[in-house]
């Protein structure tokens, strides 16, 4: 068996190849478990470099244009002395204010931290806010470093992570729910539920708006599915319509005449909710 | 309807898809279109249609990227997206314009000739066309899309994972 000529499979899935070697190839790919994987990482690649092409499609007229901007030397110097200027007058009005107050005024590193992170001082509500009030840069941690700037509040993720799961958990009659199942998958794994998480609960009016994650959700699947062959086989998505029964099903072999033309459709469907009922579902697997 | 309507009703679309696609910035691919298309109307004899207007329209990006007369640059998708920010959730618009500027990224990353023939190709142009248009031998078209295709999707998912994890740093 010749060893897998990677331009010509993509040739022969884009329908380029004369008959006779579009036969060739197609007997390789049948009978030889190479040929056969490489034919499924090509289809994977042409769905995935096609979807890539497609997200460049939101693209607006008289965009910003940034490539070209000179390098600002001076900010340089401003952030610097912006920070330094924050941490000597914050701590000379809280030092007025309150006597009370430790004031600490960092040595370095900490000017430099703060320099490299904080953008201009005019443009930081944020920074803008310690300025006035003079008490958050000059505040000491127990360990006498800069308190860390404050990350979103965790109690959201949560919430939303609740709600996914809660999602997952809610019965369906028109398929099994698939709680266990998504667990045992990489659909769930946690960490990319709360990352999943906080989309949907973005946009809970909107199906398409699940798309993104959707498409996330195909690409690991997908992943996974190289490593655990039985898991893309059993892995079905069902169509939200009421009155339809398509299932697509991707198993090796299916896989490869639907990829491409069930991308779409997939991403749709996986994580669309109509009813606010995820329409992610998976059944047990075919035998095959 | 004149050839003039014609041609202009079967490929104006695409070809500022393309273009569009190609260079980040739909005026300048609207514009670029319309010299097209311009030229096109001068051309006495057009054998094959699609194929001649695309690659007059890149030998038009080529030479105007050549000149460097407009400086033209790379797109800041995340302040271009504000357009839609009425009409979507914000976090959904955030999401798409990460999902826009890695895909813009990625395939600023590969070489101008893979970048060209897997545009092409998605605006459904065959071998035949692309070769033409890029001026290789329409055997290597297959080897070049599959270059291509690779690079691009393995580029978007390394960038997509790279913000997956700063994500999930930033929520840990």
């Amino acid at each position: 068996m010749p060893h897998p000529d990677e331009g010509l499979i993509h040739a022969w899935l884009d329908g380029e190849l004369e008959p006779s070697e579009a036969s060739r190839v197609e007997a390789l790919v049948a009978t030889d478990p190479v040929w056969s994987a490489a034919a499924a990482e090509a289809r994977g690649l042409i769905a995935a470099s096609s979807r890539v092409v497609n997200a460049l499609d939101r693209v607006p007229a008289n965009v910003v244009p940034a490539a070209h901007r000179k390098p600002r030397r001076a900010s340089w110097w401003l952030s610097r002395v912006a920070a330094l200027l924050v941490v000597v007058v914050g701590a000379s009005i809280v030092s007025r204010r309150d006597p009370t107050v430790q004031t600490v005024i960092p040595t370095s590193p900490a000017p430099k931290a703060v320099a490299m992170t904080a953008p201009p001082v005019a443009s930081s509500p944020a920074v803008s806010e310690k300025m006035k009030t003079g008490i958050a840069l000059v505040t000491p941690t127990a360990s006498g470093a800069q308190a860390p700037a404050p990350r979103a509040a965790s109690p959201t993720l949560a919430a939303a992570e609740n709600r996914v799961t809660a999602l997952l958990d809610a019965p369906s009659r028109e398929a099994v729910p698939l709680k266990k199942t998504v667990e045992d998958s990489v659909v769930a794994r946690r960490e990319q539920l709360q990352g999943r998480a906080l989309q949907l609960s973005a946009a809970p009016a909107a199906p398409r708006a699940a798309r993104p994650a959707a498409h996330a959700a195909l690409g690991e699947i997908r992943e996974d599915a190289a490593k655990s062959a039985a898991a893309e086989r059993c892995f079905v998505a069902r169509a939200p319509k009421a009155d339809s029964t398509a299932i697509v099903r991707l198993g090796p072999t299916a896989l490869a005449d639907s990829i491409r033309a069930g991308w779409e459709f997939l991403a749709d469907s996986l994580l669309a909710r109509p009813n606010g009922r995820p329409m992610l579902h998976q059944v047990p697997c075919p035998v095959r | 309807v004149t050839d003039a309507d014609r041609l202009f009703r079967e490929y104006h679309q695409p070809l500022v898809r393309y273009l569009t696609r190609r260079l980040g910035d739909r005026d300048w691919a609207e514009e670029v279109a319309q010299e097209t298309f311009v030229r096109a109307l001068r051309q006495k004899t057009i054998v094959s249609e699609r194929s001649w207007l695309f690659a007059v329209a890149n030998n038009l990006v080529r030479d105007e990227a050549r000149r460097s007369a407009r400086e033209r640059r790379h797109l800041q998708l995340l302040a271009a997206e504000a357009r839609d920010a009425e009409q979507e959730a914000p976090a959904l618009t955030m999401e798409r314009a990460q999902e826009s500027a890695d895909a813009r990224s990625a395939l600023d990353g590969i070489a101008e000739r893979d970048r060209q023939a897997l545009l092409l190709k998605e605006e459904g142009l065959d071998y035949g066309e692309i070769a033409e248009i890029l001026g290789i031998e329409k055997s290597s078209v297959g080897t070049t899309l599959s270059r291509a295709r690779r690079r691009l999707a393995e580029s978007f998912e390394a960038l997509q994972d790279a913000r997956r994890r700063r994500e999930q740093n930033a929520a840990s």
